[in-house]
């Protein structure tokens, strides 16, 4: 157990790419809490696809050892947190857990949306602001400017904020001496009811679902009864511990430590980020403030592609969930695609990581259709329907009206682009708040938006226009009514529901124009012509055709060379094969993913 | 051309004759076409000539011994060692580019080499402007029956357009040439769908053609090859190509035009007088095993399917068979089974089922019978009897109909 006034609980945020991983790697190699050699790139990240990408999705946590400049040693606890918009709510959950944040701002870029977004949900959680301007080593650092930016922005002092370069490994202990110095020791009674936050959890094969906790009050350890406040469920306590950062056992966890807890817990979701744990028998009085149940925002359809086995993508879909208290998962069946399941996603990210494990962790082969938000329809009865899925949208008669989510969003842009971004929003039913200059060459525009406007392609395109410096950053406000409509896609008049989406009536139009002519271009010729259709109820609003091949010959058969000609006709035949067949017309599966791309020449 | 044979195949489609098919490749032209991808080039340098002639010479003995164990049963009963052979193809290229003499003593070595039956096809590719009545009298005093003339059109416009070096009258004048040596057998290559050409143009050409009395025509649609001059010209907004409505036109043109004159199409480009069609060609699409010498030359044979290098310099000083081999495909059942079906599917009569059936072992309608249905149902193919054959519209879109032979 070590002493509360030497224990230092902290986060790193930043923005994306601002190198907050670099630094959670360089922290753990400076504290010998990873040897150099055993040291991967980022090692908290430890999914491929983090790594990837670049991004934490799964957070994870270190013990660490510090001998202070004042000779003292000190329990630091780093607690890396999720790095983007989808996974707000867990971030602030992990912030909850620290007294302070080690906020990381490219000394070469300045501060992002992301930036000021992360830096809001510290301070709503009262933490103390170290800033650390890295990358100093790049001839395009201006430092003294960016900290000007922080007090202009942030209004914090950045008066001997360390300078790092945490790609070269500069600058590290004065990080660690700023959180000695500034971050709060963790306050909380070691001897009262126990109270523990749940910020993270993950299941373990073994142990069952080990949970990540922050102990406020109290102290906890193996054999004790605990009690999760929400569901008021009992567990018994089979192993406490911290992360160092493999598991290290411990005698017990007590106020103002951070370790896990793992209890026999059968699933993810029955230990939720942001429960309160406390012990059965000596219950604390009232559970810590700000639990709130993960709501998926955005579902879309996952269907096996043909040749793949609906078993095996149920299996997948069931061990992801397992660990993902956010990933929601419903049976769907549709007439184009089959049997396959309605997924809720906490944001597009979030939807794009979860198909990407699909495909890559799982090898499987799936189709995923339109992303749809929620909305809620009020039926002339008076009752009220949440509907993600196109296909359950009532009849028109039946309905009174649609509200829909809107959310409110950051964008902020160096300020060529602004006139783009502003005909972009507007292009997608945005509503501009205000619009302030943050230094003299970069802006930061508020808006509402729909949320079904940010899910299609928003992201790309703002990255698009703003040539990658565009950042975003949102949040759900509010619903509000809404003339939504279901486009319906016909392909040789016959309609195909995988491909139906729920629209802006103003955006019918367009979309419906826009997927026409993308499956008029990704369709290959058929011996006949082929109708593609956008249609609202039975009204067509846009029309393209794949018109039909004459000529499929070849005329020539040289000096006996079977083999070239072969090889073409097992390429087109291996072409074939990846189709999917929608009564006499046959449609590239990329052609579901293709509709909802953005398209730079639209 | 194909017997009905009660022996069945010990794998693989039992040869009609058992005989080989030679094919020799002179890779050689005075200049290239625009819209040439096949293995040839632009060299007039008689010492390569004569050094490439010396090594298909080399390669016509070293590949005997090969050779002689793919022939037929019945064959060998007679205990024959040479592997008997009853048609030759000297192709290109521009085979009539080279010597005369360079070409008899090839067509020397192979009579040496290899037992050719003495009713044999002989056939040389000639491109006019590279032949005269001399050539062809040492043509066919060293055997010669059959030539294949590369007329492509008898347009000043499209003879430009393609890059061709020659006239329409030197066409006129070789096909002329060659009667007078007594050499009968004679076939012309026409090609539509070049821009410019018109349906006027192509029907002009084919009458044109047809007014030479040749035996034979085939019918080719220019295709622009990746990589090759036309291609770039094209990508360069060049010229705009031949709509495929209009393509089909000439060709459906063609196939009647050609009908009326007394030619019949037996193969998606080639029509012939009855009795005339290529009897080499047609071991391609029948499975016959044929073996190639020279330049990027292609074989089947004992079940395998060989092709030669296509790099001139690594044939010239190739000092094996192997080091002339680029690769060698064992085709597998399979294989055999898919080939015989879509080479087979080529001609016009399209292939016997029964036959099938008594080569593989195999019911094609077990195998096949859902594809062949759907094929059926969609109008491109047609049963009659024993056969299946593409329809009029099968011809149109034979890929479409290949695919689906293919197997995985």
């Amino acid at each position: 157990m070590a002493k509360q006034d030497r224990i230092r609980n902290f986060s790193i945020i930043a923005h994306i790419d601002h190198g907050k991983s670099t630094l959670a790697d360089r922290i753990l190699e400076y504290t010998g809490t990873v040897a150099n050699r055993d040291m991967r790139e980022q090692f908290l990240d430890n999914m491929d696809l983090e790594r990837e990408r670049g991004i934490t999705i799964k957070l994870q946590t270190s013990r660490l050892h510090y001998k202070a400049d004042d000779g003292e040693d000190y329990v630091l606890n780093l607690i890396d947190t999720p790095g983007h918009v989808d996974f707000t709510y867990e971030v602030s959950r992990s912030l909850a857990a620290c007294e302070g944040a080690v906020l990381v701002v490219d000394a070469t870029q300045g501060v992002e949306a992301q930036t000021l977004a992360n830096v809001y949900l510290a301070m709503n959680e009262d933490l103390e602001i170290v800033p650390v301007l890295n990358k100093i080593d790049l001839a395009s650092a201006e430092p003294d400017r960016v900290k000007d930016e922080i007090e202009d922005l942030i209004g914090i002092d950045t008066e001997g904020a360390p300078l790092i370069s945490a790609k070269e490994g500069l600058g590290i202990r004065d990080v660690l001496e700023a959180v000695v110095k500034h971050v709060p020791a963790p306050a909380g009674n070691a001897d009262g009811r126990l109270k523990a936050l749940i910020f993270d959890s993950y299941y373990d094969n073994y142990k069952g679902v080990v949970i990540y906790a922050r102990i406020f009050d109290g102290s906890v350890r193996r054999g004790d009864m605990i009690r999760l406040m929400s569901t008021d469920r009992d567990y018994e306590v089979t192993e406490v511990g911290w992360y160092a950062p493999g598991p290290v056992e411990a005698k017990s966890l007590s106020a103002g430590e951070v370790g896990y807890i793992a209890a026999s817990i059968k699933q993810v979701a029955d230990a939720r980020v942001g429960d309160t744990v406390t012990l059965a028998d000596t219950p604390a009085d009232a559970p810590l403030k700000g639990y709130k149940k993960a709501q998926p925002m955005v579902y879309c359809g996952i269907f096996p592609a043909d040749g793949e086995k609906y078993e095996a993508v149920k299996d997948a879909i069931e061990k992801l969930q397992v660990n993902d208290a956010a990933f929601q998962f419903e049976p769907e069946t549709s007439t184009a695609l089959g049997y396959g399941f309605r997924c809720g996603f906490l944001g597009l990210l979030h939807m794009e990581i979860i198909v990407e494990r699909l495909e890559r962790e799982f090898d499987l082969s799936i189709i995923t259709t339109s992303p749809s938000v929620i909305y809620e329809v009020y039926m002339k009865d008076g009752r009220m329907e949440l509907i993600h899925n196109p296909s359950n949208l009532p009849e028109p008669d039946d309905m009174d009206h649609v509200e829909e989510p809107i959310v409110k969003a950051d964008i902020m842009l160096p300020k060529e682009y602004v006139g783009s971004i502003m005909d972009l929003c507007q292009d997608r039913r945005g509503v501009m708040l205000h619009m302030e200059y943050v230094t003299e060459n970069r802006v930061l525009l508020h808006y509402e938006l729909p949320l079904n406007e940010v899910i299609y392609d928003f992201f790309d395109a703002l990255k698009s226009k703003t040539r990658g410096y565009g950042s975003l950053d949102y949040e759900f406000i509010r619903y509000q009514q809404s003339k939504i409509v279901k486009l319906d896609i016909l392909l040789n008049k016959e309609q195909v529901d995988a491909f139906s989406m729920l629209v802006h009536e103003s955006k019918a139009y367009s979309r419906g124009k826009f997927v026409t002519e993308k499956l008029k271009d990704i369709i290959p010729r058929h011996q006949f012509e082929v109708p593609v259709q956008a249609s609202i109820g039975q009204k067509v609003i846009a029309r393209s055709t794949v018109k039909a091949y004459r000529k499929d010959v070849i005329a020539k058969c040289y000096g006996g060379d079977i083999t070239r000609k072969k090889k073409l006709l097992e390429k087109q035949k291996e072409g074939k094969k990846r189709m999917r067949q929608f009564g006499s017309v046959e449609v590239p599966q990329e052609a579901f993913t293709a509709v909802l791309k953005y398209d730079d020449n639209k | 051309m194909m017997t009905t044979s009660d022996e069945k195949a010990p794998y693989g489609a039992a040869p009609a004759t058992g005989a080989l098919g030679l094919y020799i490749h002179i890779p050689f032209c005075v200049r290239k076409c625009r819209y040439c991808d096949y293995t040839s080039c632009e060299v007039g340098d008689k010492d390569v000539h004569f050094a490439y002639a010396l090594k298909v010479i080399y390669e016509l003995r070293a590949k005997r011994a090969a050779l002689a164990g793919v022939q037929a049963p019945r064959f060998g009963a007679l205990d024959c060692e040479a592997p008997v052979v009853d048609t030759v193809y000297i192709g290109g290229g521009t085979p009539s580019f080279i010597e005369a003499g360079f070409v008899t003593e090839i067509l020397d070595a192979v009579y040496t080499t290899y037992r050719v039956t003495d009713d044999a096809e002989v056939t040389i590719e000639v491109n006019p402007g590279t032949v005269d009545e001399e050539k062809f009298r040492r043509y066919a005093s060293s055997g010669i029956n059959r030539i294949s003339v590369g007329a492509q059109s008898f347009s000043v416009g499209s003879l430009a357009f393609l890059g061709r070096i020659h006239q329409a009258e030197d066409t006129v004048k070789c096909v002329l040439d060659a009667r007078a040596v007594g050499i009968e057998n004679i076939s012309l290559d026409l090609i539509y769908g070049v821009p410019g050409q018109g349906r006027d143009g192509w029907e002009k050409d084919l009458a044109a053609a047809a007014s030479l009395s040749p035996s034979h025509i085939s019918i080719y649609d220019l295709t622009i090859e990746e990589g090759t001059p036309l291609h770039a010209d094209y990508m360069r907004g060049g010229f705009e190509a031949v709509s495929e409505e209009d393509d089909r036109l000439m060709y459906h043109i063609a196939k009647g035009y050609l009908a009326e004159q007394g030619f019949r199409l037996y193969e998606l480009s080639n029509s012939a007088r009855p009795g005339k069609e290529s009897r080499h060609n047609m071991k391609y699409w029948s499975m016959e095993p044929y073996a190639g010498f020279g330049l990027g030359a292609h074989s089947y044979f004992g079940g395998l399917r060989l092709s030669n290098t296509s790099e001139l310099d690594a044939y010239l000083t190739a000092e094996s068979e192997s080091d002339m081999t680029d690769w060698v495909h064992e085709n597998t059942l399979s294989d055999d089974m898919s080939e015989f079906v879509f080479l087979g599917l080529r001609r016009t009569s399209g292939i016997e089922l029964s036959r099938f059936n008594s080569c593989f072992g195999r019911d094609f309608w077990e195998l096949y019978g859902e594809e062949t249905n759907r094929l059926i149902g969609r109008g491109l193919l047609e049963k009659s009897g024993d056969a299946l054959r593409l329809t009029s519209l099968g011809l149109d879109l034979a890929n479409s109909v290949f695919r689906e032979y293919v197997l995985e």
